[in-house]
């Protein structure tokens, strides 16, 4: 699911570049304020049905999974943040 | 990213830069690697090594082990990184995702363990090196009182005429 079983590189960025809601919105080239708005809305949905079809178990490490993504984009922008400030 | 990088500076000449990179790329060709360089208006030069077995392509662009070779006070300096092959910096679609860093630290991880970071920088230093005795300018710390011999590099009391070591005219 999230690493490729040959090379073992992770390759969510492939799944991305497959997916139905980015070759749609990216069909232009363009990307409009409905575009995210509604893209929001599905990741909001998407979210509400794991939190209502997971065990307790697989949410917290979902969950956890999440907010250590965050935590990582959090400061790889603000480590280039810094950069910038030099 | 600025984290996942190996570089080093080194007492030369920069007006080496370019024989310096032509050195470098020559090398990676030589193993085997696709290999792209392209003269910076800095005066500097950015190479891109990639091979399509250990490299991973993100949204269809091709990542390189990226080196760049410039002018640093004076001196050169030389930096090898994570990168994109042909792309003086990583483009934004790539840099915006918002999982960037683990792909960057999974291709930084292949770099190390090939050691295609130290080897760049190995070849660099040492063609400052070969190279610094014919231009006027050197890779090491040359004592003031010394004058290298330009056919077989030992170094001799300043004012010799011929070397102590090959007889040739200093």
């Amino acid at each position: 699911m999230f690493f490729d079983k040959q090379t073992g590189f992770f390759n969510l960025d492939e799944q991305i570049h497959l997916h139905l809601s980015f070759q749609k919105i990216m069909e232009d080239q363009l990307v409009t304020d409905e575009e995210v708005t509604e893209q929001s809305q599905k990741v909001i949905n998407l979210l509400k049905e794991l939190e209502v079809e997971l065990s307790a178990a697989d949410l917290e490490k979902v969950g956890n999974a999440f907010v250590e993504f965050g935590v990582l984009y959090a400061i790889s922008q603000i480590r280039q943040l810094q950069d910038l400030n030099l | 990213m600025g984290t996942f990088k190996s570089s080093k500076i080194i007492n030369g000449s920069p007006t080496l830069i370019p024989q310096v990179g032509r050195d470098v790329m020559n090398y990676f060709i030589t193993e085997g690697y696709d290999v792209q360089g392209d003269s910076l208006i800095s005066g500097g030069y950015d190479i891109s090594v990639s091979k399509g077995s250990i490299f991973k392509a993100v949204l269809g662009m091709k990542t390189a082990l990226k080196i760049i070779i410039r002018t640093q006070g004076g001196q050169i300096f030389i930096e090898a990184g994570v990168g994109v092959f042909g792309q003086q910096a990583i483009p934004t679609i790539i840099s915006m995702l918002f999982f960037w860093p683990v792909l960057v630290t999974q291709i930084w991880g292949i770099i190390q363990q090939s050691n295609l970071d130290e080897k760049a920088i190995e070849i660099a230093e040492s063609s400052i090196y070969k190279h610094s005795h014919g231009s006027g300018g050197s890779a090491i710390t040359q004592p003031q009182n010394s004058i290298f011999c330009t056919n077989c590099g030992k170094a001799n009391l300043a004012g010799s005429k011929y070397c102590g070591e090959c007889g040739g005219l200093l």
